[in-house]
């Protein structure tokens, strides 16, 4: 016993460990806070959920909508509902979708694949883009080049993602047919998705970006590094950079949430299966299980994704792993 | 033999609105082993010419005319690439704020041994060992334990004996040092300077101070150059330009220069104190805070502050930064809670009040603030600022407001027409003024300045001061003047208290304590101040030499 | 320079759609639905200067007649999150108790949910249709709104001059109303304008999701949905409308980027 003590202890003095621990703690609260959210947003909003299922004109009988009710698991007092709900959900009980009967698990499960196989691809090219324009945006002395590499990002923000995808498709698909339009067949068919989820995320990763490098060009330690006799390749690599990453992690890690969301409308327009084609028919269907499943999805996604998001801010930013007061 | 020559120089910026210039003639010569001070207020040109020397100056500079000579060699012309050859080999640079100026995420030792990588000079082991030996050299303990350390680890003397190290590390025969110790405190400067006079003599260096402090530029200095406007318009031995300057700015700037040894100088007007009750009684203040991240630790910010201020008395506070002179100041205005003490005012106890009392009591205690641009709101025009007390107390119908502020603003010495503009449009000594104002409409006893004039340049610093004891004079308002210049609060104070680590450790006549301390403390804190020497009596007229100093 | 004319050119693009969005049938009359079933899939013409669709109707009558619904939900969604989350901020950022703290954390929360699922949760539960939508986004964005706000008001209250009015004994209340928020005013007007870009084009993507108004009145975001089956052959009915989209979001965030400027220009 005493050793097993020492050896937790001894590894709750890395720092690393110590933040992971810390952020996984962290993060119940927020997963918590997710399915008291979706719980309570069921109840919050106007309307009787049980209204919203059940089709009005066909006159459902009392004992009809009690039984809807009994399996929306909305009969009882509401602490006894959200009680019970609480305590499916830690089994791992997300409920059952009440158009087709199926455990929402099970569809979720089934279906997350292709979306963050979809999600990843467009992170990793909005990443390398990113890097690409603003270090462009900093070094280049062309002028004309470098007001495209500013004003293009934000610009292409204007342009909703879904008629993006639909114009890349009408053009690279149906009109030159280097990519297929629709389906998940292999690799050509993530490309066009990809490029379209990943237009809005450079923009946001550009403009963190570019304002970390141009905030940490005008540092006084830059300045040093060029009285030392710095190359301007050595100033912007070796400390600019570096240091303007920082924030982008954040931003970065973020991005992951957005680009999940993102592709629920890319896939439609791609019709590729994912998790799209599932959240579209809840939502409309008022399937509200289904719909209560997918929050707890992303609540978790973004747990987790935070909590790589610190260790990488550990690794990144000697700031905060020493807690060593400065000397005297 | 000349290391560096500067002749004639004149730069300018391209700027939005047409092309400054911020330097329009100046020159300078440095000898081998020689220190020549740069001396000039903000705005001066001075870093501009330290940057020129670089060859560091933006895109938007031009070089009009002049000449810049290193080693006998022209760099005025120079393409970058032959440029970057000379920096940092030939010539160094130290810098002012040794925490931005240092990469947060490079370890130290890398970041002193990176001159030596660039140009080749060294790398891997030997340029880490030449860098540890540059790191002892600049004073530094233990360096191969400091080398693996990053920046936000040590504290700021250590981090600025870094920059020496790493400005030195491959031996450049100039060191370009601007404004190298003004962001630390004044013990800490000494040990700095005398070390970099150390390493001088050692290597047969020369170098570049440039500085806005005079007395500092008196001692540390074997010749001064004094830039105004652009524009060099002095240069001689230290001791002489100092002691008898001859051009009507150098004189207007020795004059206004705060002393503290020698009488006290004209300008600052003391009054004299009736004995009277005491008008703040403060006792047994303390002020504890909890630190972040470690249980049940606490830090005693303030530990057990007593003192007490007379009617029309002037109350000086000095320390350095972490004194808790600020804390004090901010208890006593009743925007902190202490832990434990008394502050009485007149017989009230100042602690006890709440809501509307408290309130109202605040008429009589007014504060003054250290930053002139964020002191005062940008939205609103001075009128507005200075009104805002009588606002907030119902203090007359608007004709009345206004016949007070216009009232005021003569007291300030501001002319009427500034009452309509915004403070962004005002310079720092007028918004300091505005603040004087708006602090006096009320007709306080008691007024809190806490480092009112430690943002602005000295001569303008000068006008405030002498602004603010004629005040006093006239309206026999008390001051609990809170400063870090010891210079500054001898002019101006009539009592001292030394404040270190939270507690006074020692009080009296601003004479007696700053000329002939007793407590150890105080006389490092004496001895560390650069001085000048006593001012000359007769050809320092005032009145006659503020008028060629800008109206700023 | 070139700043002058694209502020220019925003301005006028603003004022002609709001022109189509108040009396469309100025410049589309005629009713946008009549079909016109011996002209279908026509391309862009004189006479149909966005071409006809599947069923011949004109897909510029439709477009001008999608304006006004199209503008008013993102409209109408960043007026509730500028409103409630405004308040929500204003409140974190003023107290200093614990209900401040309590708040943020909920806000902080909040912002880890992308806006368009939880507009869609909402969606889900209230139905669909305009009015909804705009509900359901200003809901969504009502976090971003606070977050932003506490964070200005946290500034603001952090300065010197907010002292020096307690010093000079101006009530607390008076100090919000006249030192705090025309201290922050200035950078949410300026988040309202890019919010507004934003929940446009959100709106439109909802609507593209089948989510908006019912048929046959159409907003831009359902023109596409209805053209995408057919964009093989008739590229015009999806480009048309989007490319209105992003006209609006580029003008409206062009102006809002330059009204924030102001008289914080410090003196030369």
């Amino acid at each position: 016993m005493a050793r097993r003590l020492t050896a937790a202890t001894g590894l709750l003095r890395n720092p690393l460990a110590r933040v992971l621990i810390g952020r996984v703690l962290a993060g119940v609260p927020v997963v918590f806070a997710a399915m008291t959210l979706s719980f309570m947003l069921v109840h919050l909003l106007p309307g009787d959920p049980v209204n919203a299922v059940l089709d009005p004109t066909s006159s459902p009988t009392p004992e009809q909508r009690e039984n809807l009710r009994h399996q929306l698991g909305l009969d009882g007092s509401l602490p006894r509902q959200f009680a019970d709900y609480a305590g499916r959900v830690a089994h791992g009980d997300l409920g059952h979708s009440i158009q087709s009967g199926r455990a929402v698990s099970t569809m979720i499960g089934d279906t997350i694949g292709p979306s963050l196989q979809l999600a990843g691809a467009a992170l990793l090219l909005a990443l390398i883009a990113s890097c690409a324009i603003s270090l462009i945006q900093v070094s280049t002395r062309h002028r004309p080049i470098r007001a495209l590499a500013t004003i293009l990002p934000p610009a292409s923000l204007a342009f909703p993602g879904y008629w993006v995808g639909i114009v890349l498709m009408s053009i690279f698909a149906f009109g030159l047919g280097w990519f297929p339009a629709t389906g998940a067949d292999g690799l050509s068919a993530l490309v066009l998705p990809a490029v379209t989820l990943a237009i809005p995320a450079t923009a946001f990763l550009t403009r963190v970006l570019s304002a970390g490098l141009q905030e940490a060009l005008a540092q006084p330690y830059v300045l040093i590094a060029r009285a030392k006799g710095a190359t301007p390749r050595r100033v912007v690599l070796r400390h600019a950079f570096r240091n303007g990453l920082i924030p982008t992690i954040t931003v970065a890690g973020l991005a992951i949430s957005y680009l999940l969301a993102g592709a629920v409308i890319t896939e439609t327009v791609f019709a590729r299966p994912g998790i799209g084609r599932t959240v579209v028919a809840a939502v409309s269907q008022h399937d509200i299980p289904v719909v209560q499943g997918f929050v707890m999805l992303f609540a978790v996604v973004f747990v987790v994704v935070n909590i790589v998001i610190d260790l990488l801010y550990v690794v990144a930013d000697p700031r905060i792993t020493t807690g060593r007061a400065a000397l005297a | 033999m000349t290391v560096l020559s500067v002749d004639r120089l004149a730069v300018s910026y391209a700027t939005r609105n047409g092309s400054v210039e911020a330097v329009r003639d100046a020159s300078l010569t440095i000898e081998r082993g020689e220190t020549v001070a740069l001396v000039g207020e903000s705005g001066s040109g001075k870093s501009t010419i330290a940057l020129a020397t670089l060859g560091l100056l933006g895109e938007q500079a031009r070089i009009g005319h002049g000449s810049i000579a290193l080693n006998g060699r022209e760099l005025v012309g120079l393409d970058e690439a032959e440029l970057r050859k000379l920096r940092g080999v030939e010539i160094g640079y130290v810098p002012q704020d040794p925490l931005a100026a240092l990469n947060p995420v490079q370890r130290i030792g890398a970041q002193v041994a990176e001159t030596l990588v660039i140009h080749g000079l060294a790398s891997g082991r030997e340029a880490q060992a030449r860098a540890l030996e540059a790191m002892e050299h600049a004073g530094l303990r233990q360096p191969d334990v400091l080398a693996k350390l990053y920046p936000h680890e040590l504290s700021g003397g250590m981090r600025q004996r870094v920059l020496i190290a790493s400005a030195m590390v491959a031996r450049p025969g100039l060191i370009v040092a601007d404004e190298p110790t003004s962001a630390l405190d004044v013990t800490v400067q000494r040990q700095i300077l005398d070390q970099l006079e150390l390493l001088k003599r050692e290597l047969g260096l020369s170098i570049l101070f440039i500085t806005h402090d005079l007395a500092l530029a008196a001692q540390r200095a074997a010749r001064v150059v004094v830039l105004q406007d652009g524009n060099s318009v002095e240069h001689g031995p230290a001791a002489d330009v100092l002691t008898r300057p001859r051009h009507p700015y150098s004189k207007a700037l020795v004059a206004s220069a705060p002393r503290l040894r020698g009488d006290a100088p004209a300008a600052a007007t003391t009054s004299r104190r009736q004995p009277s009750p005491p008008l703040l009684r403060v006792e047994g203040l303390v002020k504890e805070f909890a630190l972040r991240g470690q249980r049940g630790a606490r830090r005693r910010a303030v530990d057990g502050v007593s003192f007490t201020i007379g009617r029309g008395e002037t109350l000086g506070l000095v320390g350095e930064s972490g004194s808790g002179k600020t804390t004090v100041a901010r208890i006593v205005l009743r925007l902190l809670e202490p832990s434990e003490g008394t502050v009485a005012f007149g017989d009230q106890d100042l602690l006890a009040l709440r809501g509307e009392e408290l309130r109202q009591a605040r008429r009589h205690v007014q504060p003054i603030f250290q930053d002139p641009l964020t002191a005062l709101d940008p939205r609103f025009s001075v009128e507005q600022t200075i009104a805002e007390p009588l606002r907030a107390f119902r203090d007359g119908d608007r004709q009345q407001r206004r016949a007070r502020v216009r009232e005021l603003l003569d007291a300030v010495r501001l002319p009427e027409a500034l009452a309509t503009r915004r403070s962004t449009q005002l310079s720092g000594g007028q918004r300091q003024r505005v603040a004087i104002a708006r602090a006096l409409a009320l007709r306080p006893d008691l007024v809190v300045c806490d480092e009112i004039v430690s943002a602005l340049d000295v001569s303008v610093q000068a006008q405030i001061l002498s602004l603010l004891g004629d005040l006093q004079r006239d309206l026999g308002v008390s001051l609990l003047f809170i400063s870090h210049d010891l210079a500054v609060v001898r002019s101006i104070a009539h009592r001292v208290c030394v404040m270190s680590n939270g507690a006074i450790v020692e009080e009296g006549d601003s004479a007696s304590v700053l000329l002939a301390p007793a407590h150890p403390y105080t006389q490092a804190l004496v001895d560390a101040v650069p001085d000048l020497p006593p001012a000359d009596q007769e050809d320092q007229t005032w009145t006659s030499v503020s008028s060629t100093l800008a109206r700023r | 320079m070139i700043r002058r004319v694209t502020i220019g050119l925003a301005l006028v693009v603003v004022a002609v759609f709001v022109v189509w969005a108040i009396v469309p049938g100025m410049i589309a009359p005629g009713e946008p639905g009549t079909t016109d079933l011996l002209n279908t899939f026509a391309s862009p013409s004189w006479a149909h200067p966005f071409g006809t669709d599947d069923l011949g109707r004109d897909v510029f009558d439709r477009v001008v007649h999608g304006t006004r619904s199209s503008i008013l939900v993102g409209l109408g969604a960043t007026l509730i999150s500028l409103l409630l989350g405004g308040t929500v901020g204003l409140v974190c950022g003023l107290s200093r108790g614990w209900l401040g703290q309590a708040l943020a954390r909920v806000v902080d929360m909040l912002m880890s949910f992308p806006g368009l699922l939880m507009a869609l949760t909402i969606i889900s539960v209230v139905g669909s249709g305009s009015r909804n939508i705009a509900l359901a986004l200003g809901v969504a964005s009502l976090p971003a709104f606070a977050r932003l706000v506490r964070g200005e008001v946290l500034r603001v209250r952090d300065q010197p001059f907010i002292d020096a009015a307690v010093g000079a004994g101006v009530r607390r209340s008076a100090i919000v109303i006249r030192h705090v928020i025309p201290n922050v005013a200035g950078a949410i007007l300026a988040f309202a304008g890019i919010a507004l870009g934003i929940d446009i084009i959100a709106a439109s993507s909802l609507s593209f999701l089948g989510f908006g108004p019912a048929l046959p009145a159409a907003d831009w975001g359902s023109l596409i949905a209805g053209g995408r089956d057919s964009v093989s052959d008739a590229w015009w009915i999806t480009f048309f409308p989007g490319l209105m989209v992003a006209l609006v979001v580029l003008a409206v965030t062009r102006l809002s980027s330059r009204g924030g400027a102001g008289p914080l220009e410090p003196a030369a």
